[in-house]
């Protein structure tokens, strides 16, 4: 048939009522006339002509009805009507309306916020075609006891790249710093080592100039770079002419190539400058060399699983050959996965608990609702008399709700706003990637109107349950109070104050496990000193650095400047520094052990080559032996320090101190000190083992400057800087920063989660008061009379009282049960967020329990304390 | 297709034996009788029917109304404004190619309802 057609007239039909209603009486009267007419004709008197048209006609206003709902959408009528009524009635009730969309909206703008979050850093989808196919690569040592996650061997990555029909490209990459030069102040480049297919694994291609060749990336070949879009505008202003000409890159000319897209970076990389090729060379990057990462985007309809099971029977006929390789498999890991893996856990918890406060808030309105019933209850009945039907009473109960929790949506959103712009402020982007990408974007709104209709729904069906159980006649012949006594809804809500409870509890527990875990966190030792210390990156290019002489004598007279300032304590360097977040590990082989000497069973220690005044300005003790001294030069005895982990692991029960170990054929090295380990991996990483060569034997191109200072970080950058202009103009100064700021930086995710489940964890404890605080208030309210019975015959103010509290006292007791069975089987979930405070802690468990039934007994005293000054007589006369 | 009939909040009820009308038949009669009148008033239609029918229908004559809204909203009939003879302003209704169209169909559908209702009620 032509429903459409009808909706449409029927919308319509809402419109020019007041025309088409008159309409109606014009056609009705003459109806009337013409039957009046009729009868007159027959010979009846006006009166009794008009008393029989009416009769035939059966009723004008009821066709009127009739014909006025088929005009409209009767659908659309009531609706309206209902949403009305729901709008006066909340208008009305001002101070309750207020509270319960100030509630919600705490509620839903916590959840859409956080949301927000989850949205933009877990679910949405890398900004490339086809990302979910984007792959990282690892090699997986697990079976030989290794990490899981290692870094690729060259060769092995030239084998699998050429399963052509699993992959659309494979390629290898490495972040890499460059010195920028010939540009006014020499430039520090953060840049990244691509092979060849790089660009093609994210599906772009550049905006300008042309994408990297094969023949680009062959060792040899002539230097070429692409510009990141950033470094582009910045540099360059947008000139597309600079493709073609050549920079200087340490020292070296380089010819720009291309430009890479607006808005191109390497998740969870940010900020990159330009891209170079790789110049992959397996003869120089060998097995047991773990210098690259690996990406792979997988062919269309190829699955992890499978490209993995190929991999790993290639490992397994390589592993035959190279037995340092046996029984190592490959890891696919899609990009988003690793990427957001560190955050995941966390930002789930987070979703959860403020979940949680919103169905806390959920039972503190429906708690409100009900009381609210008390007068609700003869409303209801005296319009169920009227004919209302039970479905129209639900519908109009429900639509009341909904108002609210839509209101309540409304202004959540506006806390949303306010709040997801908080949070991004507040977590640095080490601390969660893709932070930046996190909008309150059509999903996230979309989110918010689904959680606000069923959070309405959830409270909307407490005066539901309870209209249900109302017996309309009882509740008619009954006064306006009594009239509660015929519900049920005191037992409803007592169960909706002891739910409040039990998921406050679970809100507490996760609260406080947390800020254990953080306090534990900040607590722990990191194995040296960090505060007054100002670090800064300088790279020494082979260019003006040809070899281990020149960057020796280099260091030598910067620290040397640099230690003359009065006011620095000391000063020194070292290749990689503690929580910066990179490493680098190194086989060696122990005098003595040549059984040790088996691919695949060496030892490896995490290497960092330092200058002699390292252990000391670190404040990182050396606690056997001797720290390096200016004497541990080239020519003298090579020398090394180990940490304690190192000694306990490779000498137990041994004097470290005169051992000696070797790296590959070089001349064997002698152990001469042992240093407390420290945590450079991050605060909640155990020491790993540690091994400490002189620079000045060993020197590197990459190091960190460290200063002990007393003076602020800027006036220590801005001393450093000159000094190092004075030595060496065509340097830049990089990554200034302090160890206070990495300290702050290791810990800024558990410190978020804290804070967050702290603040979250509080407003469950205001919610769940506040409910518990509104069954007793109206419990003793509705039992006045019998109190001031009691009373009357001589009951003592103490007995008055242990009767309310302990009603309370139940209702606390069971939430806390309930709360403590929950907590315990779902705190299990946070085990990978924790440190150092196990996912059951009794003691959390306990002092969440404790601080909870005391804000709850509290919220019952002050019932109970108003109930014993019941004035008998009036409490008896009161009915 | 929905057909919602108030009850009158008097009676329904009538004091002699004449038929309730069935449910759903009254756009029936009226799209019939519109086919045979041509062009015709609410009050016409009314009286076509009840004379028609012999007297023998119950019809509340108010009921036509929302019926002929309906009709008209699903483009079956069709009004306009007009005089009657004796020079009166009256709402006129007439059927639509669409609405000859659903007559025939509704008119066949009848004859086969009572075809096999009469059918049932002798067998058993």
């Amino acid at each position: 048939m032509t429903p459409l057609r009808v909706l449409v007239r029927r919308l319509l039909g809402r419109l020019g009522r007041r025309r088409w209603e008159s309409e109606l009486d014009e056609e009705l009267r003459f109806h009337l006339q013409m039957e009046i007419d009729r009868h007159r004709a027959r010979g009846l008197d006006l009166e009794d002509a008009r008393q029989a048209a009416l009769r035939g006609f059966g009723g004008v206003d009821v066709t009127k009805d009739a014909y006025r709902d088929q005009r409209g959408l009767p659908f659309v009528d009531t609706l309206i009507q209902d949403l009305r009524y729901a709008l006066r009635l909340l208008v009305r009730h001002r101070a309750f309306s207020l509270v319960a969309v100030v509630t919600l909206a705490l509620g839903i703008g916590a959840n859409t916020a956080i949301f927000s979050v989850v949205h933009g850093v877990l679910l949405e989808p890398l900004p490339f075609d086809g990302a979910s196919r984007i792959v990282t690569v690892w090699q997986d040592f697990s079976a030989q006891g290794g990490p899981e996650q290692e870094w690729i061997e060259i060769p092995n990555f030239v084998e699998w790249r050429g399963e052509s029909d699993l992959f659309e490209t494979m390629v290898a990459y490495g972040s890499r710093a460059a010195n920028l030069t010939g540009r006014g102040d020499p430039q520090r480049l953060a840049a990244l080592a691509v092979s060849d297919g790089f660009f093609r694994t994210f599906a772009v291609s550049p905006a300008v100039g042309r994408d990297f060749t094969a023949a680009d990336d062959r060792p040899g070949a002539a230097p070429v770079a692409i510009l990141a879009w950033g470094l582009w505008q910045r540099e360059f202003a947008g000139d597309a002419s600079v493709v073609g000409q050549s920079i200087q890159l340490d020292g070296t000319p380089v010819t720009v190539v291309g430009v890479a897209p607006a808005g191109f970076d390497l998740p969870g990389a940010p900020g990159l400058d330009l891209f170079l090729p790789s110049r992959l060379d397996p003869s120089r990057s060998g097995r047991g060399n773990f210098a690259w990462l690996g990406l792979a985007r997988l062919k269309p309809g190829v699955t992890v699983e499978r490209a993995e099971a190929r991999l790993d029977a290639m490992m397994q006929e390589i592993g035959a050959r190279f037995p340092e390789d046996r029984g190592v498999t490959v890891s696919l890991v899609p990009m988003l996965d690793q990427l957001v893996a560190p955050v995941r856990t966390g930002l789930w918890v987070l979703l959860a608990v403020v979940g949680l406060v919103l169905l806390i808030a959920c039972a503190n309105i429906a708690n409100l609702m009900l009381s609210r019933g008390a007068s609700r209850g003869r409303e209801m009945a005296v319009r169920a008399a009227m004919g209302a039907g039970r479905r129209r009473l639900v519908r109009q109960l429900l639509t009341e709700s909904l108002v609210l929790a839509l209101a309540g949506g409304g202004l959540g959103v506006l806390i949303a706003w306010w709040g997801t712009a908080a949070l991004t402020a507040r977590i640095p982007p080490a601390a969660a990637p893709r932070i930046e990408n996190v909008t309150l974007d059509g999903t996230v709104l979309l989110f918010t109107l689904g959680i606000a209709v069923v959070a309405g729904l959830l409270f909307g069906l407490a005066p539901v349950v309870q209209s249900a159980r109302h017996d309309a006649g009882l509740a008619l012949k009954a006064g306006g109070r009594d009239a509660q006594e015929a519900g049920a809804g005191g037992g409803l809500r007592a169960v909706l104050a002891a739910g409040q409870i039990a998921l406050a509890l679970c809100l507490l527990i996760a609260a406080g496990l947390a800020t254990r875990s953080f306090v534990a966190l900040v607590d722990v030792d990191p194995g040296f000193r960090p505060d007054g210390l100002t670090t800064a990156f300088v790279s020494m290019p082979p260019d003006g650095f040809q070899g281990p002489p020149e960057l020796v004598d280099f260091m030598d007279r910067l620290i040397a400047r640099v230690a003359a300032r009065p006011g620095f304590d000391s000063v020194a360097a070292v290749s990689v520094l503690p929580l910066s977040g990179n490493d680098s590990d190194t086989s060696f082989r122990i005098e003595g052990r040549p059984d040790l000497d088996v691919p695949g069973r060496e030892p490896v220690a995490w290497f960092r080559r330092v200058t002699s005044g390292y252990f000391r300005t670190m404040g990182l003790p050396v606690i056997e032996g001797r720290e390096f001294t200016d004497a541990d030069r080239a020519g003298a005895p090579k020398v090394a320090l180990v940490s304690e982990v190192t000694a306990d692991r490779f000498w137990p029960g041994e004097d470290v101190v005169g051992k000696r170990i070797r790296f590959g054929d070089d001349e064997w090295t002698t152990i001469v000190g042992v240093t407390r380990g420290v945590r450079h991996a991050g605060l909640s990483q155990p020491p790993r083992p540690e091994l400490y060569l002189p620079f000045a034997q060993r020197p590197g191109r990459q190091m960190t400057l460290v200063v002990r200072s007393s003076a602020d970080e800027a006036a220590v950058t801005s001393l450093l800087r000159s000094d190092l202009h004075e030595i060496a103009p065509a340097l830049p100064l990089s990554n200034v920063t302090t160890m206070k700021a990495l300290m702050a930086q290791s810990v800024a995710q558990p410190r978020f989660l804290m804070s967050l489940t702290a603040v979250f964890g509080a407003l469950a404890l205001v919610l769940a008061s506040v409910g518990i605080y509104g069954v007793m208030a109206y419990a003793v309210s509705r039992r006045t009379t019998e109190m001031g019975l009691r009373m009357a015959l001589g009951a003592g103010r103490g007995q008055v009282l242990g009767l309310v509290l302990s009603q309370g006292a139940r209702v606390t007791v069971a939430g806390l049960v309930t709360g403590l069975l929950v907590a315990w089987w779902a705190s299990r979930a946070m085990d990978t967020v924790l440190f150092g405070v196990g996912a059951h802690d009794v003691l959390t468990f306990a002092a969440a329990a404790a601080a909870l039934a005391f804000v709850a007994i509290l919220a019952c005293a002050i019932p109970a304390v108003r109930a014993t000054r019941i004035d008998p007589m009036r409490a008896l006369r009161a009915d | 297709m929905s057909t919602r009939h108030r009850t009158p909040a008097r009676g329904g009820r009538s004091e002699d034996d004449r038929l309730a009308l069935l449910q759903g038949t009254l756009d029936l009669l009226i799209l019939k009788t519109l086919d045979v009148l041509g062009p015709m008033h609410g009050w016409g239609i009314a009286r076509r029917i009840e004379q028609v029918s012999n007297h023998l229908l119950y019809l509340n004559q108010g009921t036509i109304y929302p019926a002929l809204l309906r009709l008209e909203q699903r483009g079956w009939i069709r009004a306009s404004w007009g005089q009657t003879e004796n020079n009166r302003r009256a709402k006129f209704y007439q059927l639509t190619r669409a609405g000859r169209t659903r007559l025939r169909a509704e008119a066949d559908q009848w004859a086969q309802m009572v075809a096999v209702v009469s059918q049932v009620l002798q067998d058993s």
